[in-house]
């Protein structure tokens, strides 16, 4: 793969520095296209359009792949473009409620989290995830599925660390309750327990 | 949580990557050069720049020096003197002249009736037109010809232009005990026993030669084998006259 890109950007880049670019951009950057896609899918509910934003996310990151200091965090680099890229074409394609913050409402992130049941299919899952408000959903898919710290995923998502750890609460809070309901609906879970 | 987050990141890794997607974005990349870093952009655009600036000074300091942006009269004067100071006296005094009036003067470009030209010399000097009319290439215009003084000198001075080269025959009364030779100069060449004496200085060369009562020059910008040629052809009918005039 590395050989790849290195000849196909060669064709077009002949001086060293180009093709050393190139190598080090087939290294850094092109693994992570999976996490992109995969990100990207779960935020815009859509696979084409996913497709169309993990197209232009590398796109930008090689134009400006000179401004990428080598050593640094270049999944996060590519996250952070991927979030640019889906806020504007969320512009673009959606009108997505933006949510209200309230600082202050952080919840303790220690609670007791009830395990998702295991008949529980991957889709039914993903589903639940994408029933919750977008914000709520970038903000687990940061931390809790792509596993970046507090302090990268507000770099990110380009807000707060507090706003980070308020939405994370809430979004697991409403993942929580949407599988529950899918739970219940399938007849297992406390709720359909308790209502049995 | 942990175990929920598995769950969670396991649903999540479940979908599929397009296999085609890779190849799209390489496809894309393809077509678009990265571009350079802002620095080296920078670089070179400052480069480009001072590389511009000092060809311009360059440039501008070559057309100053070969006199071609003195524009006050002060500055052309003073161009004329540190040109013709370089050669010796009676050699800078023709090219003097030349430099004053047929380099930095504005003559019109369309040459003048002959009959104008012809009125604009004493009459026993208007056989001089024809004589360097029929030697010089003829796509030379004469546009000069006129009485003028430089440096205290007065000269016969004839001028000649096409598109790239301007041409001056300078013809002085001799004074006593002058002659090139007095002044250091040997001879070049001998054209029809006539002793043609050459100098050159910057753009402009001079051959010229003696008779018993004047000192003729012929001064330009051609080189210096083209201008000794026209000279050679001019000096015997040029000689022929001004034995004639006397002194």
């Amino acid at each position: 793969m590395a050989d790849d890109l290195s000849q196909t950007v060669g064709t077009f880049v002949s001086d060293n520095s180009a093709t050393t670019a190139a190598d080090r951009f087939e290294a850094e950057a092109v693994p992570h296209l999976n996490d992109i896609f995969r990100t990207a899918t779960r935020i815009l509910g859509d696979r084409a359009r996913a497709e169309d934003v993990a197209q232009e996310v590398y796109l930008q990151a090689w134009k400006s792949f000179h401004r990428f200091e080598p050593g640094t965090n270049c999944r996060a680099w590519l996250f952070k473009i991927l979030f640019h890229c889906v806020n504007h074409h969320r512009r673009k394609w959606f009108r997505f409620p933006l949510l209200k913050e309230t600082e202050e409402f952080v919840e303790a992130n220690l609670t007791y989290a009830e395990p998702i049941p295991e008949h529980l299919t991957d889709e039914d899952i993903l589903a639940a995830l994408d029933r919750i408000p977008a914000d709520f959903r970038a903000v687990i898919l940061m931390v809790d599925v792509e596993e970046f710290a507090y302090k990268d995923a507000a770099e990110i998502l380009s807000i707060p660390i507090g706003t980070i750890m308020s939405r994370l609460s809430r979004g697991r809070k409403l993942l929580r309750e949407q599988l529950e309901e899918v739970a219940q609906s399938y007849g297992i879970g406390r709720a359909a327990e308790r209502g049995q | 949580m942990n175990d929920n987050n598995n769950r969670l990141k396991s649903a999540v890794d479940s979908v599929t990557v397009p296999p085609f997607l890779e190849a799209r974005i390489r496809s894309q990349i393809q077509a678009v050069q990265q571009p350079r870093p802002w620095f080296l952009r920078v670089a070179n655009l400052k480069l480009a720049s001072v590389g511009l600036v000092a060809v311009l000074c360059a440039g501008t300091a070559l057309a100053y020096h070969e006199g071609h942006l003195r524009l006050t009269k002060a500055s052309k004067t003073s161009y004329v003197w540190s040109v013709s100071n370089r050669l010796v006296s009676l050699m800078g005094a023709a090219l003097g002249d030349h430099i004053n009036c047929s380099v930095f003067r504005k003559y019109p470009k369309d040459a003048p009736p002959l009959a104008v030209l012809e009125q604009k010399l004493p009459a026993e000097y208007r056989e001089l037109i024809p004589i360097v009319q029929s030697q010089v290439p003829s796509d030379y215009r004469l546009l000069i010809s006129h009485q003028c003084r430089w440096n205290g000198r007065r000269f016969i001075h004839l001028s000649l232009e096409n598109d790239s080269h301007v041409l001056s025959v300078v013809i002085t009364v001799r004074k006593d005990g002058e002659s090139f030779e007095a002044e250091g100069l040997l001879p070049a060449l001998v054209q029809a026993d006539i002793p043609m004496y050459q100098a050159g200085v910057q753009r402009f060369v001079i051959t010229a030669f003696e008779t018993p009562g004047y000192l003729v020059y012929f001064v330009s910008d051609l080189p210096q084998s083209e201008n000794t040629r026209i000279m050679q052809a001019m000096a015997p009918g040029m000689q022929s006259l001004l034995n004639k005039l006397g002194a």
